[in-house]
């Protein structure tokens, strides 16, 4: 205590911002702190691979740590289910006593589906691959909702994949490193989510905003949601599988928002959806209007596949489409018809057609992570 | 060879026992985003990094440099996947303010401390929250950021008697600076 007052009385003479100002460290790593930070905003991901290097070192203490952290969650959880054991076994009672009467029912619809299918020769959807993956840390701050987990590009995980766990979906990956990747939460500020309505057959954008119930966006003016539809991912944007549960609409009110499957507590261990599109939904585009002069080709037209290669996924599915794209500019939304300078090449003024309609805010791919 | 090995020996014995404090906030910082799920999701955790902050900056900023508190908080922001220097930005603030209201908190009880946190807390968390709200352009929602500064508040005395007893016990030992 003697010691503390002497140094009290010997920072009362020396002034409060004494010491802060004679620092230079200090101020030296504040203008780096703010540098970095300017840095990241001006050029998105410069830091990723450091970032990435970081989470995969750090992924095998994280792992070795998260053991016995999911043993300490199960016995939470297992003290929390004897206290409403009997609740919860009458409740099961029911819902098996409800299940066993669909069963019979949903093994002849799915006859009747198949059969139907078959008939119309309609395309199926592409069965979904997947990862399983343990989640090793969970560093989510007040605005930031983020997990990491361990599989990355070792295993397959690549950025943009969809995450689902028992339930639904949770939310996509952002990073990967070699053997760690990073998911954003639905509920994270930056997340946005092609998603349908069930039902009703609408189109929206889950847009996290840090609560627990997500807000649906960009639903058509006037549209009215019944609470209680499911809500699903849709195919829109080629980055997630159609049809994965993500939660139900929670009410009628002016933005909708939405009961996440997912929303009571985190998962221990989560899958990793490995969906590719059939139709490359970024470079499809229409085609240009007859009788309009179209742009000098692009870089993309060099990029090409070269005649007799074998065709792409994408040319199988939709040659239609793929004939279109290969043919269009790079997908700039042009409202109007605009006038390009002429140049040495072009004596004339050059009147570029339309290439691509605004997309409607559904179809929008979902908002790359500006969590960086 | 042998005085160069006994001389590198105890180079790194000083070191490690120099960053003593660096590590315990660190070894602190990694268990707490270990998933374990205290909050079942709904509450964030408490921000270590600011005690740590607080603490060192009133007992022994000469044990906790400004760079081990601008690595703590990279290494908070590559964990959390936020922007990159953000909270290296905010602990340095942190750091600094308290380093110039110190006069004020040396001598003080554990209580009195402890309410100093509170203020410096929450003065913090307003500037997260602008600090954030600029970083991503529109208004973040600042519930859970001020839901956090009261949760880092209430965990401060248990977290503080741990680094004031690492901190006794540097101050008593024979290597003591």
């Amino acid at each position: 205590m003697a010691w503390d007052r002497k140094q009290r009385r010997k920072l009362s003479d020396a002034g409060n911002w004494a010491f802060v100002s004679s620092n230079l460290s200090f101020l030296f790593f504040i203008v780096l702190a703010v540098a970095i930070m300017i840095v990241s905003r001006a050029q998105v991901g410069v830091f990723d691979s450091a970032r990435e290097a970081v989470n995969d070192a750090a992924a095998p203490v994280f792992e070795m740590l998260a053991q016995p952290a999911g043993i300490l969650k199960r016995w939470g959880q297992g003290i929390d289910s004897l206290l409403s054991v009997y609740e919860e076994n009458q409740r099961l009672r029911e819902e098996n006593a409800r299940l066993l009467a669909k069963q019979s029912e949903v093994g002849e619809l799915e006859r009747k589906v198949a059969r139907y299918e078959e008939l119309l020769k309609a395309q199926t959807d592409p069965s979904v691959a997947s990862v399983a993956a343990r989640v090793i840390a969970d560093a989510s701050g007040p605005f930031v909702h983020t997990v990491l987990i361990n599989a990355g590009h070792n295993q397959g995980i690549a950025k943009g994949q969809a995450v689902v766990d028992e339930l639904g979906l949770i939310g996509r990956v952002i990073a990967s490193g070699n053997r760690s990747a990073r998911i954003l939460l639905l509920t994270d500020l930056n997340s946005r989510i092609p998603v349908m309505v069930e039902g009703v057959n609408l189109k929206a954008i889950l847009a996290g905003d840090n609560s627990v119930h997500p807000a649906l966006e960009y639903l058509p003016s006037g549209a009215r949601i019944p609470a209680g539809a499911r809500v699903v991912t849709t195919p829109d944007g080629g980055v997630f599988p159609p049809g994965v549960p993500v939660g139900v609409v929670a009410g009628n009110s002016r933005t909708p928002r939405v009961n996440l499957f997912t929303g009571e507590g985190r998962a221990d261990f989560v899958r990793i959806l490995s969906y590719t599109a059939q139709v490359d939904v970024n470079r499809a585009a229409p085609e240009p209007l007859p009788g309009a002069i179209s742009e000098q080709p692009r870089k993309e037209a060099t990029t090409a596949p070269p005649a007799g290669a074998p065709p792409s996924a994408a040319n199988v599915a939709a040659p239609a489409v793929q004939a279109i794209t290969s043919a269009a500019p790079a997908p700039v939304p042009v409202a109007k018809p605009k006038r390009v300078k002429p140049t040495a090449a072009a004596t004339k003024p050059t009147v570029v057609a339309p290439s691509i309609p605004t997309p409607s805010p559904a179809a929008t791919p979902p908002t790359p992570p500006t969590a960086n | 060879m042998t005085i160069f090995l006994q001389s590198a020996i105890v180079l790194i014995g000083r070191a490690l026992f120099l960053s003593m404090p660096f590590l315990a906030t660190a070894i602190v910082m990694l268990l707490a985003i270990v998933p374990i799920d205290l909050f079942r999701g709904w509450l964030p955790g408490p921000e270590f990094g600011v005690i740590a902050a607080f603490f060192w900056a009133v007992y022994a900023p000469n044990l906790f440099p400004p760079i081990a508190i601008f690595s703590l908080g990279l290494v908070q922001d590559f964990a959390s996947g936020g922007p990159t220097g953000f909270w290296a930005l905010i602990y340095l603030a942190v750091y600094g303010f308290t380093l110039s209201q110190r006069v004020f908190f040396i001598g003080r009880s554990l209580i009195g401390i402890w309410l100093g946190f509170a203020a410096v807390a929450t003065i913090s968390g307003i500037a997260v929250w602008l600090l954030a709200s600029t970083v991503y352009n529109r208004w973040v929602p600042p519930t859970e950021i001020f839901l956090q500064v009261a949760i880092t508040t209430l965990v401060f005395p248990l977290v503080g008697p741990m680094f004031l007893a690492l901190r006794r016990a540097m101050t008593t030992a024979p290597e003591r600076l």
